[in-house]
């Protein structure tokens, strides 16, 4: 046996993993991102992900090698359509009206593709006629060992990609298949006119990537002649920049639209200049506000500015679309650190008078953490005594156990005292919490009367009117992210109303 | 080829709830960055790789290091 031979399946496997690894990372990142990415939906794609990879592991021994190799080759070429055929499919469901058990079934039937082909090279390949010195267990340590070693390689290739497009990470993706095809099949034509293919669409895969992501967002958001400003795979979402007829430009995170350039002056004006105007503080604190344009608005009235965004792709969004450069640049009081706001807030020294929490609303699990009693009793300990720290409720405030209602519940377990504005303006509500408020409904009136003149306060004394059905969030009672989740996912695939 | 599914099973079961929780307690109580993630992911894959190629180790040393 020559030493081809001897490694042929040891480095297969290692490629396998290697494919599985990226394989995974984006289907659960397109998929979740088509179908917006509520926690439901990251569960039910991976799940999607992981059912594929046990039909692969549970048919891996029923074909017959021929059958094998004609489905592994159909299913490879089937790859040189990502992410054009997917996305093609989502948009033909949303522009026939067709309900939400076809995107369900386009799911999992791309799970198939992804993922259950590379499950039944490990069976097959320790099944096969082993010589006489290596014992089938033997011949699982290795190729499993391999595999598991792939998938780490795998894992660091998609690290590679973080704040690029998918015309990255795809064209290595079919380079590593390319490969896996000869050294599974060892068919030189059928690997030539593998790679003659994915030169071809590699060449155009930018074009196919935006084109594709901007039909989505027409047919599906229903966006008018929307056109994809930008479409990048950050550590932690997807995020993408859209511009519609108008010119208006919105901010998606995973298919979940963050922000628009309209509504966020209006957030900015309620969540960070109104209360940066009122307190005047010494040290603010912005936790999230990946698009930093709270920073200028804050920044007059605020003798130090520190920013807290964890992900550097959203800050990428912000600088090119929403807030120049130029506005930034001689900020001299300002500082940006790239952290976890939890983090941050458990190793800093400083004590704030304002602390503004521009996150998005409660649907993942890591940014329901970001709304509990424990987070806002970890923020109360960073401030000064009459510290304020000013949250967007994501909705009106009523008197339900809904999301604005108990997240002020959270803030009402924290601190002594909360005042809400409901804002028509801004279409929804916000809150200030402090220990001791420096500020009274009067001098908000007084404040906002220029800027909103229907402006609803509810002043630290009728909060509690409002409160008694809600359930604080906590971090034992973090329901809320999959209930609300589960209620915007099947009103949007399953009302027929 | 498997001979007790269930078994199988619920192994597969407990290991995906224990990484989730895991994942979660650490993201809590140090941080949300991907590092964490990453961390936990590389530690899962190397621990996985030392368990097939311990010799001694069975069902039995299984369940006292569950117990750890």
């Amino acid at each position: 046996m020559n030493r081809y031979q001897i490694l042929r399946e040891p480095l297969l496997l290692f490629l396998v993993g290697a494919c599985l690894s990226i394989a995974q990372f984006v289907m659960i990142r397109d998929f979740v991102t088509i179908l917006y990415g509520e926690e439901v939906v990251i569960i039910l794609v991976t799940a999607a992900f992981f059912l594929g990879l046990s039909i692969g592991y549970f048919l891996s021994l029923k074909f017959s090698e021929k059958f094998f190799e004609n489905s592994f080759l159909t299913i490879a070429f089937l790859h040189l359509t990502f992410p054009f055929s997917y996305r093609m499919f989502a948009v033909g469901i949303a522009d026939s009206n067709m309900n939400g058990y076809w995107y369900v079934a386009l799911m999992f039937f791309y799970a198939l593709i992804f993922s259950s082909i590379f499950a039944v090279f490990l069976p097959r390949l320790i099944n096969k006629n082993t010589s006489g010195q290596t014992t089938t267990v033997q011949k699982l340590k290795v190729l499993y060992s391999m595999e598991l070693i792939g998938f780490a390689a795998g894992f660091a290739i998609v690290g590679l990609s973080w704040n690029k497009g998918v015309a990255f990470i795809i064209p290595i993706y079919w380079a590593l298949l390319a490969v896996v095809i000869q050294l599974a099949l060892q068919k030189k034509s059928w690997t030539v006119a593998f790679v003659l293919i994915a030169v071809i669409a590699g060449s155009s895969i930018k074009q196919i990537d935006e084109r594709s992501t901007a039909l989505l967002y027409e047919y599906k958001h229903h966006l008018d002649e929307a056109e994809t400003l930008l479409t990048i795979n950050s550590a932690y979402q997807k995020v993408e920049v859209i511009k519609d007829e108008d010119g208006e430009r919105y901010l998606y995170l995973d298919g979940l639209l963050n922000l628009n350039a309209s509504d966020l002056e209006d957030l900015n004006y309620y969540i960070a200049e109104i209360p940066a105007t009122l307190i005047k503080p010494e040290k603010t604190l912005i936790i999230g506000n990946g698009t930093l344009s709270s920073v200028p608005k804050v920044y007059p009235h605020s003798q130090f500015v520190q920013s807290v965004e964890l992900d550097s792709g959203v800050l990428l969004a912000g600088q090119q679309f929403f807030t120049p450069i130029e506005k930034l640049s001689n900020l001299d009081r300002w500082n940006l650190v790239i952290d976890d706001g939890k983090h941050f807030l458990k190793t800093t020294q400083d004590k704030f008078d304002l602390i503004i929490m521009d996150i998005p609303s409660p649907l993942t699990i890591q940014e329901a953490i970001l709304h509990t009693v424990e987070f806002y009793q970890l923020a109360q300990s960073k401030m000064t005594a009459q510290g304020v720290i000013a949250v967007q409720l994501s909705g009106p405030l009523q008197h339900n156990n809904r999301t604005p209602a108990r997240v002020v519940a959270a803030l009402s377990k924290a601190f002594q005292q909360v005042m809400v504005i409901n804002s028509d303006k801004a279409d929804r509500s916000f809150a200030y919490a402090s220990q001791q408020l420096p500020f009274n409904g009067k001098d908000m009136r007084l404040a906002t009367r220029r800027y909103e003149r229907g402006l609803e306060i509810i002043i630290p004394d009728d909060i509690a009117f409002y409160l008694t059905e809600a359930v604080p969030l906590a971090l034992d009672n973090l329901d809320l992210v999959l209930r609300r989740g589960w209620e915007r996912f099947a009103g949007r695939y399953f009302d027929n109303d | 080829m498997i001979k007790f599914p269930v078994y199988a099973f619920l192994t597969g079961l407990y290991f995906s709830t224990l990484q989730f929780c895991y994942l979660i307690l650490l993201q809590i109580n140090i941080s949300s960055a991907y590092l964490t993630f990453m961390i936990i992911t590389v530690s899962w894959l190397t621990g996985s790789i030392i368990g097939l190629w311990l010799e001694n180790l069975n069902r039995k040393i299984g369940l006292v290091c569950w117990g750890i």
